[in-house]
């Protein structure tokens, strides 16, 4: 392994880091602040019409909404420095793109999808509930589809991503 | 007095009582009861019923008993609700009590609302009269404005809202569901004068951009107003 | 809804609304194009030093690019500083890690943009 793969492997390691503590501050201040998210509460909700339940659904999304939109961040950062590698030297830029191809990575990649998917759809539903002026009713249902798209894209995207590494 | 339900039919709160857990703030005080249950029964029957039966020094506020005042909001299994009109589950399933979330405990069940009234007050929540306005005021009652206020207006000021929001009681910045609905119902009272004060606040960093979409206060408000709605309302300004 | 209380409340505004939702329709569009084609098109072990080099040849993705990149860092600005707001109560605390992050965002555009720059052209 050369320094400048180790140098990004570490840079993985601290976006990892950073995007775990930032989810367990945002999941820590919920607790706190609302008593927390109530999970058994979404698990039914689909199901369940109670409002109280929607609402549910809606503040996982917004946990959820800003937990990606970081993790898309810290990425965003360290993809702009190995990226920036290529203009210092197309030789290493090679050298740390290696790794994008290893097993790992392209799970990593398959997380990185969702959170672009979600986020992105989810943003679009925001959008949509202002433009629509859209009850909590009607919020919840476009969670509904939100959550099924982000799902879908999801899977067929790691499908085609993570293909290589099950059929060389 | 209640009457004892003696019925072994499925569903209902066993003979011996229903199971209650309230918060406590003394780690060494009782937290768990059994309370004789009579139809129909509220938390707030539940409250005094442990505190006339089980242990007088447990903590909770009240005032009316009619869903009036805004005094008794607690939470119960999660959910923030005013505690005179939220019905004891009928499944006999255990009711757990806990102070509202957001908000300072000062004891037991009883918070600090303060950061809720700090808030209200920034909205400047009443008419501000021009100097030479007409008396009476005369507001048709079904004009533009009063449809557009009406179904805001019923605001006891309890703080389910704030508590149920997620962002209110974390923040001590965001104005706060309740706040944000006073806000629109006096932006579009036509004898007020402080229309654009209130506008600008709204629209600054405290105001409707603080609000993430999560619909907790319309569903929890025990009156059946939408501050939600009236959130988007203030948005579509833009 | 009555035209009186709309027209009163249209004055109103916010860069920041604007931006977020602005700069995040275009980046739905611009970052999930990206993923596609250095992902899901071309398998990314094809996505070397030379297919950056095709790729930065031809002005459509330069331009495709160098709008991800300035749409996607204003985009975190302005979200930022609800996050912030919302997890840090001290005045003091905000202001630094507001300046903070203003910094970081600004040394990321300028790296962002010598790599166009310098690469492509």
């Amino acid at each position: 392994m050369t320094a400048v793969q180790f140098a990004f492997l570490a840079g993985l390691t601290v976006v990892s880091a950073a995007i775990v503590a930032f989810t367990a501050l945002v999941l820590l201040s919920a607790r706190r602040i609302d008593g927390g998210p109530h999970l058994l509460a979404v698990l039914r909700a689909r199901l369940g019409r109670s409002p109280y339940d929607l609402a549910e659904g809606n503040r996982w999304a917004f946990y959820v909404h800003r937990i990606t939109g970081f993790a898309v961040f810290a990425f965003l950062a360290l993809h702009l420095l190995d990226v920036g590698l290529y203009a210092l030297s197309p030789a290493l830029f090679d050298e740390v793109h290696a790794l994008y191809s290893t097993p790992l990575m392209r799970v990593f990649e398959c997380g990185l999808l969702f959170a672009l998917l979600f986020h992105a759809l989810n943003g679009l539903r925001l959008l949509v509930i202002d433009l629509a002026d859209v009850g909590a009713r009607a919020a919840g249902r476009l969670l509904d589809g939100v959550g099924v798209l982000t799902f879908a894209g999801t899977a067929a995207g790691s499908a085609v991503i993570l293909w290589p590494v099950f059929a060389p | 007095m209640g009457r004892l339900r003696r019925t072994a039919a499925a569903g209902r709160p066993p003979d011996d009582g229903l199971t209650v857990t309230i918060q406590r703030g003394d780690p060494g005080a009782r937290t768990g009861f059994r309370v004789a249950t009579f139809t129909p029964m509220t938390v707030l029957d539940v409250l005094l019923a442990v505190q006339r039966e089980h242990d007088p020094s447990i903590g909770f506020r009240f005032s009316c008993r009619v869903g009036m005042c805004g005094t008794c909001g607690v939470r119960v299994n999660g959910r923030s609700v005013l505690a005179c009109q939220t019905p004891v589950p009928e499944n006999g399933e255990p009711v757990a009590i806990a102070p509202m979330a957001g908000f300072p405990v000062v004891r037991d069940l009883i918070v600090d609302t303060t950061p809720f009234w700090d808030e209200w007050r920034r909205v400047t929540p009443y008419v501000v009269p021009a100097e030479d306005a007409a008396e009476p005021a005369r507001i048709a009652p079904d004009s533009p404005e009063r449809r557009a206020i009406d179904p805001s207006l019923d605001c006891v000021q309890c703080g389910v809202c704030f508590s149920s929001c997620g962002i209110a009681g974390g923040s001590r910045t965001f104005l706060g569901p309740a706040a944000l609905n006073r806000a629109l119902v006096l932006v579009n009272d036509s004898r007020d004068t402080a229309t654009q004060e209130r506008l600008d606040l709204v629209s600054g960093p405290d105001g409707v951009d603080r609000c993430h979409y999560i619909y907790g206060c319309s569903s929890a408000c025990p009156k059946g107003l939408d501050p939600a709605a009236s959130i988007r309302r203030l948005r579509r300004g833009r | 809804m009555p035209d009186q209380d709309t027209a009163r409340v249209r004055t109103a505004r916010s860069g920041t609304y604007l931006t977020i939702r602005a700069t995040g329709v275009l980046l739905a569009v611009l970052a999930l194009g990206h993923f596609g084609v250095t992902h899901i098109v071309n398998d990314v072990a094809a996505t070397d030093s030379s297919f950056v080099a095709r790729r930065w040849s031809s002005a459509l993705w330069v331009v495709w690019d160098a709008l991800l990149l300035a749409m996607a860092l204003l985009h975190v600005g302005a979200a930022m500083g609800a996050v912030v707001r919302d997890h840090c109560p001290g005045r003091g605390a905000r202001r630094a890690v507001l300046a903070g992050m203003r910094v970081l965002i600004a040394a990321l555009f300028v790296l962002g943009a010598l790599t166009l720059v310098v690469a492509a052209g």
